[in-house]
């Protein structure tokens, strides 16, 4: 019994395994599990009545070498030795408690489908294939991690994705060598083109119609078991500001709210820095009444805008931070403190001018217009820079700033894709799909800047017009 | 997959980018002193004279693929005669960038920062313009297919409100001073053209080299029109003599400008505005030319050593001046020397492509 004492020499330090003992004369079992990985009421219900009621051989896979056994059994299988037959088998103990498919709390939409990814890739993938059937849908699994051996899977729709964009992925996750892949997260910052990009190159979500409609459009998307955020690459920074309602509302409202979303973006850059530039440097380009019932309210604030607005932009930051961590109950505390006494307490204290908090508030707000977090993160961060450059340059900082980081934005790129495209360079078949989200007939095309082969995604000959 | 080259469109951007800088601000005064009402007639002018240069060093470019001016003048001229030629663009193209920013740096203190040093002001142009620059020429093309139509219908927009109050009487009459005065005032129309000779170094990075006087025509075309355009505009709102003496004419008449019920008192902010991009990517192309230039010279990789090499001495030549007349005979300097690069080098070596190929054909 070679495989007996492996075993236990391989995995007796563990209490967590256990080796039984069945059977009569003439069968002979031994199982070898972890008990935190199995089922136990399912083994001995199912598992062991089939096993001997059957006098077929067994309808399980065959383990050839101890190390496969091993591995099996750190899986969570149930490996069965059958002296008789002198062959090891491996079992599905069916035993992985996972979390059941809920409504995601990150990416919540109106509408459209409501599942959200779990923890688990079978059930992941499950979610795709399910609405996907199709054998085009390539998936390949692969293992990450020297000591966690994640699973991780690829996923792409052949003729659609262009090969070179597939084997750039390829090539990246194969130099991926680390100890632990605990999150997606993980293997996003090893492949990322760019890591002093404030600006994420990857897109992540939990939403599966957001996977299905990008592999659909020629890109690739990488699962990570263990993590519900699935990646999608090539990334554009387009793609940051839109979100599967888009599409499945009318086009006009959808236009509209992506409208919306790009002036708050700008808004959300720009307007503190904008602020303090005019205030503090060209008080003269502000309408002048405006401009006296804004320095009628400041007369009484003793820092300067810049001191003023940082101040209470960080605080800003601080209170969504605080509500994030903490339990729901809390949280509304945490806005109500926050918003309501800081925000009327320092006007009345005379420490900031109204006007700056009504600044502050639109900021805010218009920092959650982006739909993807991280983007939204990286708006936020670059706010500062520019309020410090607005501070010291006024509205000739402000340009600098916003030129430096256009420049940044043109100069990144996602897996061989400009980042910035399709606004430059000019792709303006893809202007349908960018600021304005054109009829569905107008979108017969695949997009032009991931060179699908397959482009068409449409045949309107069919539709008729007016019925 | 992904083909990093100009396109068409791209490298019609970068040379407007070039041609269109501090120019746009004080062109028509500069025009109006030397030629009067028909200054736009002489910028058209200028622009004729410039098609025909772009078209020889089109040529040129198209008779060594894949190589800049960089590697055929040493070619065509001889070894060391093409160095010069090539050390004399290096210089000028550094002396340009130099004033260039100078000049821009005066007229942001001047409107927007008057208390701000100016060397300040030139390190904050100077830090934005080389970090575009390490970007590499792609990304510059990028950059400048973004921003130049943005900054340009900006400033359409802005010149579309001083139409109210315009007598294009004041335009006449033409050719009122004879055609003399028009030619004579013609070299320093020229300067404000200056730019297109980029083309001379950028033209191998095209993805379809044969259309690149396509797009230098394109990139002509739009200034001159431009140009003409406000120098039209300017006289037409405030008359030849008065925008002779004013400085900033394209600001003035701007300022000049109150729009009904609008949410910004001051039109002339968006002029700033829209100018920044343009001061900025037109250093940004003569800088980058410059630093291609040496570090081909010196076969290098890599232009972004020497680009970064390069900062302070430009941040020198901007800072020198003293005052404005200074800078504004050093800017001189740096264009006749540009009128001559543009006009000679592409002539001598048309010539000497020629002879060469005859005499190829001859044995």
């Amino acid at each position: 019994m070679k495989w007996d004492k492996e075993l236990a020499n391989r995995l007796g330090s563990s209490s967590d395994f256990q080796r039984y003992e069945l059977g009569t004369e003439e069968k002979q079992l031994l199982f070898f599990y972890l008990d935190s990985l199995v089922n136990l009421t399912y083994i001995q219900n199912q598992l062991v009545d089939k096993l001997f009621q059957d006098q077929h051989p067994y309808p399980l896979t065959a383990v050839h070498t101890v190390d496969e056994a091993v591995q099996a059994i750190l899986e969570g299988f149930i490996v069965i030795w059958s002296m008789s037959e002198q062959t090891a088998y491996k079992a599905i103990s069916n035993g992985l408690e996972s979390r059941s498919i809920e409504e995601s709390e990150n990416e919540s939409n109106l509408r459209g489908p409501r599942d959200g990814f779990v923890e688990s890739l079978n059930t992941n993938l499950s979610l795709i294939r399910r609405r996907l059937p199709n054998a085009d849908l390539h998936i390949h699994i692969r293992e990450i991690g020297r000591q966690t051996k994640t699973k991780v899977a690829l996923l792409y729709v052949q003729g659609i994705v262009h090969p070179d964009v597939l084997h750039e992925v390829r090539t990246r996750l194969d130099t991926i060598d680390i100890d632990q892949v605990l999150d997606s997260g993980i293997v996003e910052q090893w492949i990322e083109d760019s890591w002093v990009s404030p600006f994420p190159q990857i897109q992540n979500t939990e939403l599966p119609n957001k996977v299905l409609h990008a592999i659909l459009e020629g890109r690739v998307a990488i699962m990570v078991d263990g993590s519900p955020f699935v990646l999608i690459v090539p990334v554009t920074f387009s793609m940051l500001f839109q979100a599967p309602d888009d599409y499945y509302d009318r086009w006009l409202i959808g236009s509209a709210i992506r409208i919306i979303r790009a002036v708050g973006a700008l808004v959300a850059l720009f307007l503190p820095a904008l602020y303090i530039a005019l205030i503090s440097y060209h008080p003269g380009m502000i309408p002048t009444q405006l401009a006296l019932s804004i320095s009628a309210t400041r007369a009484e604030v003793p820092f300067p805008s810049l001191v003023e607005a940082i101040a209470m932009e960080a605080t800003l930051e601080m209170l969504r931070e605080a509500g994030l961590r903490l339990p729901k109950m809390l949280s509304q505390t945490v806005g109500i403190v926050g918003g309501l006494v800081i925000g009327q307490a320092a006007v009345e204290a005379g420490i900031v001018s109204p006007v700056l908090v009504i600044v502050v508030a639109i900021t805010a707000i218009s920092t959650f217009l982006v739909p993807a977090y991280n983007a939204s993160i990286a708006l936020r961060m670059l706010r500062f820079p520019l309020m410090l450059l607005a501070g010291s340059l006024g509205l000739f900082g402000l340009i600098l700033g916003a030129l430096l980081i256009l420049a940044h934005l043109v100069s990144l790129k996602s897996f061989g894709i400009n980042y910035f495209s399709p606004i430059v360079p000019y792709r303006t078949k893809d202007w349908k799909d960018l600021l304005v989200r054109a009829p569905l007939p107008y979108l017969k095309e695949r997009p032009e800047i991931l060179h699908s082969f397959n482009s068409k995604r449409m045949n309107l000959q069919k539709r008729k017009k007016g019925w | 997959m992904i083909k990093d080259k100009l396109t068409n469109t791209q490298m019609a951007l970068q040379m407007f980018a070039a041609m269109v800088g501090v120019g746009v601000l004080s062109l028509p005064s500069v025009l109006v002193g030397s030629a009067g009402v028909d200054a736009w007639l002489v910028i058209l002018l200028a622009g004729g004279y410039a098609v025909i240069a772009v078209s020889i060093m089109a040529y040129l470019g198209n008779r060594f693929p894949g190589k800049s001016i960089i590697q055929y003048a040493p070619l065509l001229l001889g070894h060391v005669l093409g160095t010069c030629v090539l050390l004399a663009f290096l210089l000028y193209f550094l002396m340009f960038v130099g004033t260039i920013v100078r000049m821009s740096a005066d007229v942001t203190k001047l409107f927007l920062l008057d208390l701000t040093q100016v060397e300040v002001i030139v390190l904050g142009m100077l830090v934005t313009s080389t970090y575009l620059i390490l970007q590499g020429v792609n990304a510059i093309a990028r950059f400048n297919e973004f921003i130049q139509p943005l900054a340009l219908f900006a400033l359409l927009l802005v010149l579309t409100q001083t139409l109210r109050e315009t007598d294009f009487g004041r335009l006449l009459p033409v050719l009122g001073d004879g055609i003399q005065s028009v030619l004579q005032s013609f070299p320093s129309v020229f300067f404000s053209l200056l730019g297109f000779e980029i083309l001379l170094f950028l033209h191998p990075f095209m993805e379809n080299p044969s259309r690149g006087l396509q797009s230098a025509f394109l990139a002509i075309g739009m200034t001159v029109v431009l140009y003409a355009l406000l120098t039209i505009l300017s006289i037409a709102l405030m008359g030849a003599a008065e925008v002779e003496l004013i400085e900033y004419p394209a600001l003035a008449i701007i300022k000049s400008i109150e729009v009904p019920g609008s949410f910004i008192e001051r039109l002339d902010s968006i002029m700033m505005m829209v100018w920044v991009p343009f001061a900025v990517t037109s250093i940004v192309m003569f800088h980058y030319c410059a630093s291609l230039i040496t570090s081909q010279l010196l076969g290098l990789q890599d232009h972004r050593v020497v680009s970064l090499l390069y900062v302070p001495i430009v941040f020198l030549i901007a800072v020198l001046p003293r005052n404005v007349l200074e800078v504004e005979k050093w800017s001189q300097w740096t264009s006749w020397l540009g009128v001559g690069l543009v006009s000679l080098v592409p002539l001598s070596m048309i010539v000497a492509y020629k002879w060469r190929a005859r005499r190829v054909s001859s044995t």
